[in-house]
């Protein structure tokens, strides 16, 4: 299992990782994304990972 | 294809860093010219006014390991024959390719007592207007209702009284009613007070007074109005175009050697034809696709529009253009914007981040029919 992190400060809210997995992340009244699920299937991490056109989002197992 | 020399980058925002990084990761001797570190710009109305950081899209180890030396100025002057360009500070940098992305100037509008105003178009400017906001319970005057006022006024509200101004009669009044009804609902839950076709007459250090709707007390003005062009002179001889004519490949047409990407550019959209994408999306992957291009790679830049936005709470997010429907119909929850022969060409969504894949699909499936 992983768990995937949110640099804050780096995403833009461009929605690209919840088009991806909406079960798993959200965004919040700022525009920010914001993980739904803590625990997560280590390949299912790194797919919605790999959506971020900024880097803003990472996995940790 | 010539072989890349020294390539100069003008402009630090999403479209000239992602350009100069890819530059940088390929081993381009590659500058980037721009005031201060590059940073972005959507979180400035939404997070990071709530942050009180700075979005950055690199500090100084990220430069030095992309390889991008950085200029912490602005361009004044430029010859394109010479590939020579002046900066700020009285010193000249000469360029074998120059890419140009200086977006747009967010000028403020012309109202007495404007230089009172704060701003949030850039990351220092955030920084004055996070700290005129420090103390709760301020009354805020946001003058201009576009998607950045609306934005900010939506931000803000949460620990301050805010009145949101406009000209015209309702908040995004420039986009479809959909997306204007709900971000009046929204700015009007968030107790943000929206004052329509109002004419702002001075500003002063307590106070913004109408001819319109009377003198609104006001600690703190932020002005969200309009935009005016980046270029200069030798890109826009009228000194008022926005963006500057682009090939497929992002070069600028009539020269060998300067290519331009992001917000200041108009490229030959293959369905719509010439095009200006004022939007987050397209700065980015223009900016890459300048520096491919500038490397040698003959694919034309293709990307249909793109832009989210998020008023508080609600998040407003459209794929396609939207001045190319001819009529508009809701289908299952989105908003569609068909051209005159009935193919997609828009789709407008709010609250529903999770179709995104499914616009993108609708209007591709629209193009290619
Ligand atoms: C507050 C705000 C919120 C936004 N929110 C969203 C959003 O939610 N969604 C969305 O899709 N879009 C949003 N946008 C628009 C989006 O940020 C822009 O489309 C994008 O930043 C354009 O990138 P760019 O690199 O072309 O231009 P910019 O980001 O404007 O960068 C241009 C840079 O060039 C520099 N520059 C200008 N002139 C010179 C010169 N002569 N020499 C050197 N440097 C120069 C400027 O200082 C600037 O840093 C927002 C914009 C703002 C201001």
């Amino acid at each position: 299992m992983a768990r995937l992190i949110v640099d804050e400060d780096t995403c833009i809210g461009s929605g690209e990782c919840i088009a991806e997995d909406p079960a798993a992340i959200e965004l919040d009244d700022h525009g920010c994304a914001r993980v739904l699920i803590a625990e997560l299937d280590e390949a299912r991490a790194q797919r919605i990972c790999d959506t971020c056109p900024v880097g803003a989002l990472s996995v940790e197992s | 294809m010539s072989a890349v020399g020294r390539v100069t980058v003008v402009g630090n925002g999403v479209a000239g860093w992602s350009c100069a990084a890819r530059l940088g990761e390929r081993g381009v001797d590659v500058t980037m010219v721009g005031p201060g570190l590059p940073h972005d710009r959507p979180p400035l109305s939404k997070r990071a006014l709530v942050s009180g950081r700075v979005p950055l899209l690199a500090d100084a180890d990220r430069l030095t390991e992309k390889g991008v030396r950085h200029v912490d100025g602005r361009v004044v002057d430029c010859d394109f024959a010479t590939h020579r360009l002046v900066i700020d500070d009285g010193s000249e940098i000469e360029a074998d390719q120059i890419v140009w992305a200086t977006g747009l100037a967010y000028p403020r509008p012309p109202v007495a007592g404007i230089a009172l105003a704060a701003e949030n178009t850039t990351g220092a400017t955030m920084l004055d207007l996070t700290a005129r906001t420090a103390v709760e319970g301020r009354d805020v005057v946001v003058i201009g209702a576009g998607l950045i006022g609306s934005e900010t006024a939506a931000t803000l509200a949460g620990r301050h009284r805010v009145t949101l101004v406009d000209m015209l009669d309702r908040p995004l009044a420039r986009l479809h009613p959909t997306a204007s009804a709900a971000a009046a609902r929204t700015l009007a839950d968030l107790g943000v007070t929206f004052l329509a076709e109002a004419r702002i007459e001075e500003i002063t250090a307590s106070s913004v007074r109408t001819s319109t709707h009377g003198t609104l007390p006001c600690d703190v003005a932020v002005s969200a109005a309009g935009f005016r062009t980046s270029l200069p002179t030798a890109l826009a001889p009228d000194g008022r175009s926005l963006t500057v004519d682009v090939d497929e490949r992002l070069r600028v047409v009539g020269t060998t050697d300067v290519f331009a990407c992001g917000d200041c550019i108009a490229f030959p959209h293959p369905r719509h034809g010439r095009l200006q994408i004022p939007h987050w999306d397209h700065a980015l992957y223009s900016g890459r696709h300048a520096a491919d291009s500038l490397l040698g790679d003959d694919t034309p830049y293709v990307r249909e529009p793109y832009y989210f936005s998020d008023i508080g709470p609600l998040r407003i997010q459209q794929v396609g253009l939207a001045t190319a429907a001819a009529e508009w119909r809701v289908e299952d929850g989105l908003t569609i914007g068909r051209d005159d022969v009935g193919r997609i060409v828009a789709v407008l969504f709010l609250n529903a981040p999770a179709r995104l894949r499914e616009a993108r699909e609708l209007v591709a499936a629209g193009a290619n029919p």
